[in-house]
């Protein structure tokens, strides 16, 4: 009987991967997440929505210029006003929300891969291979990451796909230190004993064994990691070496906005609006998941 | 029923010991110095003696989780202890382990289904999905666990019925060997016995050896056929079990008898209490690891190590007593 108590004291403790199946699971993370955190996925949920979708729907293309009607206040023809070149202020952020969001998934999605790969690499042998990993990952790490980004971008390019490797690039290492130590952890544990006596290769017990244990840590410093993605991608648009006009991003629609500052400050508010909410949000859920998926972290 | 499964011989696992700024080997913990013994097929060997005497250390290294620094194991006569990672992945299957703590050797990820599957993906086995679970329900069934709970995640089951979790994966491949290490001694007596009748029962039905290694005598002398007794590193008595327990050779296994309390004792059999502690294995005593307590050491003790010998037939012992 004693065995039925501590399970329903840890199922109070840590309400995730207690029913079959993942999608349950998914759902009870989820339902876990504290309020901010909700607020903060409904907002991603709909703000990606939101860009994916309203381009079916919105009357005017975001490049159309029209020197008639530059810098229109809101109106029932343009729901956002124009911009200084007469193109319709909605379209352009919902098509500069398209290119921005998509950089920081697409950006962290290559550091969570390649982090995580050498990462569990690098701890999981250990030797020789993890010395040299993890020097590279010291050494990236010592090199200011947005001076990188400048240095990659000036010398590839601007076009979206270098942004998104040179912003992945420069997160790497960090991903990679988090899923080493997480994966050493686990490199003399009793479930790598277990599955080696079953006659498993070392490359099985890593991927199929070592490295599920370690999603919950990825999945939160990933999260984190989307949103200042956003921002270097922001940063980098803002002083014109990003995503290039006549292709919006929040941050190029903030650089352009400053010399109408005075005539016509809601241009520069909206993008700006949408990049702290953006960025804050993503922040918040991933405290709010960290406080989920791993409970003894909470205060 | 003669025929030789396991032969150890002379193995050592020595750990070094590094220190001082330039982390330079200083010296070694001696682990395990020196272990001979042979299993038969159809036999169980319990080895037993106090924490830190390198029971679990053999344990693992017949498994070749841990590589023996000496000495050779075959394993139906094919050396497993220097054979390449490669190719002893495929005699694995031949081999079997189950752990002191079945939480922690399972990942808690998978399902008891997938747990059990695992070894047949792993050795490739061409099943479809529906023998593969066929499979897994028969297993199941044989440790005495309900097939409706195979969809089910460990940390859902008690500690005994993860043992056999432990037992049914180890099975799935139709092992000859099974070193259990300390497999019972996480849990509960009641659930203890429960699963070593499962044990004896697994073991004539598929016609299973067992090294069988634990601190607790009445969980060996109620399992193993014959008994090893080990003491900082050595191997210091190896006879049948009725022997062993009637009729003590060694000094220390006299001791280590005395020590254990008896259930229904006729005659109080005299309490031994030894002098002094465990010697350090990273600094073991000259001679026979055991004359720095041993009450009935003499001159000879201190100067050579005494080797394993038969004295009474079938019933080996390391002392110069004898």
């Amino acid at each position: 009987m004693s065995n039925t108590a501590s399970i329903t004291e840890r199922e109070r403790i840590s309400p995730p991967s207690v029913a079959p199946g993942k999608g349950r699971i998914i759902l009870n993370v989820l339902g876990g997440l504290s309020v901010v955190g909700k607020a903060s996925l409904s907002y991603l949920v709909l703000i990606y929505l939101f860009v994916l979708v309203a381009p079916l729907f919105l009357a005017h293309s975001p490049t159309d210029t029209d020197p008639l009607s530059v810098t229109l206040p809101a109106s029932g023809q343009h729901w956002l006003g124009t911009d200084e070149l007469g193109r319709d202020e909605l379209a352009r952020i919902v098509s500069g929300g398209r290119i921005t969001l998509m950089v920081g998934l697409a950006a962290m999605a290559l550091a969570v891969v390649l982090g995580g790969l050498l990462g569990s690499i690098a701890g999981f042998f250990g030797g020789k291979t993890e010395y040299v990993i993890m020097r590279l990952v010291d050494m990236m790490l010592s090199i200011p990451s947005f001076f990188l980004i400048l240095i990659e971008i000036t010398s590839f390019g601007n076009s979206p796909p270098v942004v998104i490797v040179a912003v992945g690039f420069t997160y790497w290492p960090q991903m990679a230190r988090i899923v080493h130590a997480e994966v050493m952890k686990w490199r003399d544990s009793s479930l790598v004993e277990a599955e080696t006596t079953l006659g498993a290769g070392p490359w099985r017990i890593l991927f199929r064994h070592v490295v599920p244990q370690t999603y919950s840590s990825i999945i939160v410093l990933a999260t984190l990691g989307i949103g200042w993605a956003i921002l270097a991608e922001s940063g980098l648009s803002y002083l014109g070496l990003g995503i290039q006009p006549p292709l919006a991003s929040w941050g190029n629609m903030l650089q352009q906005s400053q010399n109408y500052i005075w005539t016509a400050p809601v241009l520069a508010v909206y993008p700006g609006v949408f990049i702290l909410l953006t960025v804050l949000s993503y922040s918040l859920l991933g405290e709010a998941l960290r406080d989920v998926l791993d409970p003894k972290l909470k205060r | 029923m003669s025929e030789m499964l396991l032969e150890v011989k002379g193995i050592k696992k020595y750990f070094p010991i590094k220190s001082g700024f330039l982390r330079r080997t200083t010296g070694h913990v001696k682990a395990v110095d020196g272990v001979s013994f042979q299993l038969k097929k159809g036999e169980t060997l319990g080895i037993v003696g106090e924490s830190g005497c390198g029971k679990s250390t053999t344990g693992r290294m017949i498994m070749r989780v841990l590589e023996p620094t000496e000495g050779s194991i075959l394993f139906e006569g094919q050396d497993i202890a220097k054979m390449s990672p490669g190719s002893l992945r495929k005699l694995r299957k031949d081999f079997q382990m189950v752990f002191q703590d079945p939480y922690s050797s399972l990942n808690q990820k998978m399902t008891v289904r997938d747990l059990i599957a695992e070894p047949f993906r792993i050795h490739n086995q061409p099943l479809s999905h529906s023998e593969i679970d066929g499979a897994v329900c028969r297993l199941l069934e044989t440790v005495g666990l309900r097939t409706g709970d195979r969809f089910r995640h460990p940390h859902e089951f008690s500690g005994g019925q993860r043992q056999r979790i432990v037992i049914a994966r180890a099975l799935a491949l139709n092992p000859k060997l099974i070193v259990a290490d300390e497999a019972v001694s996480a849990l509960d007596v009641s659930i203890q016995s429960q699963i070593l009748n499962l044990m004896v029962d697994l073991k004539r039905e598929y016609n299973l050896s067992y090294i069988f290694i634990s601190h607790n005598l009445a969980v060996v002398k109620h399992i193993s056929d014959r008994v090893g007794v080990m003491y900082l590193g050595n191997m210091v008595e190896l006879a049948p079990k009725q022997g062993l327990f009637a009729q003590p050779l060694h000094p220390y296994t006299e001791a280590l008898l005395s020590a254990a309390p008896e259930p229904k004792r006729i005659e109080r059999r005299e309490r031994i209490i030894l002098q002094g502690d465990v010697p350090s294995p990273a600094n073991p005593p000259h001679g026979c690891p055991f004359h720095t307590r041993c009450p009935k050491a003499f001159d000879r003790c201190a100067m050579e190590r005494p080797a394993l010998k038969e004295v009474v037939p079938d019933h080996q012992v390391a002392c110069f007593l004898y």
